[in-house]
């Protein structure tokens, strides 16, 4: 990446923090209330389970901030997405940034750090409330040992941010990408559901991680020359 | 300095030819006025050489001072402003993106929002603005990096008479100061008439004119001479009139138009209508401006 696309990505991810506190902002706090919400609610049975041995429920509670990321990212990601991307295709904005020699894959680059950064900023925070929840209201302190850490806080939401990725070339390229933008949120978060559900049952190995982590990275470059290789009259043909 | 080269453009949807080897030159220091009836070609003219849509054949090339990578500044119908950001911050971005540093652009931002008088309005949100406002703003944001080009499709559409005034004055000046060029489209003949020095019409995507405004052949014809009655003309005598003279256009009743006259001929006429008992309230002659001149080439390419 050159100086220039440096400073235009720079540029970028500015005015889309600007829109993003604008536009979004509820939605962001929303976001955190409803999965904190849904996170406590899930985790009901096991609060209440006086069998399990205190140390066995903070290392599962500790667990479930799995559940937080792949909740959050792909659904918040989903929404800013539609607004960062296919809105401004809609009205014409990118038109006038694409017609005075800024590339496709400059702005879109620029729109999807934003995007992985304040996705992920509303993770953290989400974790963070539910984590503080739990031990003001329950006085358990949740266990996050390595394994957690990496599956929670870099695994899942490197998956995440690929399939954001994807889903951020639909939006960027595609003529009408609605459908997407409400099926692949519940697609994917179904899926990690599943991915999440055997990561409690058996932590993972460190070549799981590996694969998992190769798969994300592949995701990500494949759309990365999608975006590279599409032409601007795709991106201005709504 | 040649600006803007383009020769034998062409453009297909299917089967249909929306661009006919079309060709035209923007030189430094010129104001062309690219117009033509709707969907005659010209957005998809500017598209193409903004490089938005494919063509199917031709050249388009734009030239610019010292490598510069962005030559064009454009302003399409759609004005291309981000709304819930405020004048200032859409100009910050548009200076950010050029890679201004921020000590360069904010004096530079300043002297634009204060020639198109939108310096009182520069934190206010551009959804609040008019479209006159947004109009001056995406004209000042589309030249904010010193573009050698500046396109501008349909600029002056449904905007009030002082931004109409103020941004004719701005953009003269610009193009004056800085030795630029513009390409720009519109349906006000007046405005192409004050601002252009060259003009292109296009016709179902045909050029069918192209030269210096100064020039276009039909300035040399002769004008037109209307008369006009007191009373409305019968039908009858309507029809008499024309089957008998030539070149008589029926505006209305008790108005008709002379072309491709001479003297005697409106002598002639002049004592037919005399003798028809029918009573002139005014002859008059109106040189041919502009708009005459492309609707006549609009219709001549029809014929």
């Amino acid at each position: 990446m050159n100086k220039i696309n440096n400073f235009r990505i720079k540029a970028i991810m500015w005015k889309e923090a600007i829109e993003i506190k604008r536009s979004s902002l509820i939605y962001i706090i929303g976001t955190i209330v409803f999965v904190v919400v849904m996170q406590v609610m899930a985790s009901k049975q096991l609060l209440d389970n006086k069998d399990l041995p205190v140390a066995s429920k903070e290392m599962l509670l500790g667990y479930s901030i799995i559940y937080i990321s792949i909740m959050c990212i792909p659904f918040l990601g989903s929404t800013l997405l539609s607004r960062l991307m296919y809105e401004e295709r809609l009205d014409s904005a990118v038109h006038v940034l694409l017609a005075t020699g800024v590339d496709q894959i400059t702005i879109w680059l620029g729109k999807m750090i934003i995007t992985y950064l304040v996705t992920y900023i509303v993770f953290v925070c989400s974790a963070l409330t539910y984590y503080l929840y739990i031990y003001i209201s329950y006085g358990y302190s949740m266990i996050i040992n390595f394994n957690i850490f990496v599956t929670s806080f870099i695994v899942m939401p490197f998956l995440s941010f690929g399939f954001l990725s994807i889903l951020g070339y639909m939006y960027w390229v595609i003529k009408n990408p609605q459908i997407f933008g409400m099926i692949f949120p519940i697609a994917f978060t179904m899926g990690g559901w599943n991915v999440a559900i055997k990561y409690i049952e058996k932590p993972p190995t460190t070549l799981a991680i590996i694969i998992v982590m190769a798969v994300a990275l592949a995701i990500n470059t494949i759309t990365y020359i999608l975006v590279k290789k599409a032409s601007k009259s795709q991106i201005t043909n709504i | 300095m040649q600006i803007l080269d383009v020769r034998n453009l062409t453009k297909k949807y299917g089967n249909q030819i929306v661009l006919d080897e079309v060709s035209f030159q923007v030189q430094s220091g010129d104001i062309l006025g690219y117009i033509g009836p709707n969907g005659s070609g010209k957005t998809t003219t500017i598209k193409i050489i903004c490089g938005l849509i494919k063509k199917n054949g031709g050249e388009t090339t734009t030239y610019s001072r010292d490598g510069q990578k962005q030559n064009i500044g454009v302003v399409f119908d759609g004005l291309g402003l981000y709304k819930r950001l405020t004048a200032w911050e859409n100009l910050e971005f548009a200076a950010k993106l050029a890679g201004y540093e921020k000590n360069v652009y904010q004096n530079m931002i300043l002297k634009l929002l204060d020639q198109v008088g939108l310096l009182d309005v520069k934190d206010k949100k551009v959804k609040t603005f008019s479209k006159g406002m947004a109009k001056r703003l995406s004209i000042i944001l589309a030249v904010l990096h010193d573009p050698t080009l500046l396109i501008l499709d349909e600029p002056f559409d449904g905007i009030d008479t002082k931004s109409h005034r103020d941004l004719i004055i701005f953009l003269k000046e610009w193009v004056k100061e800085k030795e630029r060029s513009i390409l720009f489209t519109s349906h006000n003949m007046a405005d192409v008439d004050t601002l252009c020095n060259k003009i292109a019409i296009i016709n179902k995507g045909k050029i069918i004119e192209y030269s210096d405004k100064s020039s276009i052949a039909i300035h040399d014809e002769l004008p037109n001479i209307f008369i006009s009655f007191y009373e409305s003309l019968e039908d009858k005598t309507l029809q008499y009139i024309k089957d008998k003279h030539n070149n008589i256009h029926i505006i209305n009743s008790s108005l008709l138009e002379v072309s491709q006259h001479n003297p005697k001929m409106i002598n002639e006429l002049v004592l037919d209508l005399i003798n028809q008992q029918q009573f002139i309230k005014e002859i008059y002659i109106k040189k041919k401006n502009l708009e005459d001149i492309y609707l006549h080439k609009i219709g001549g390419f029809d014929k």
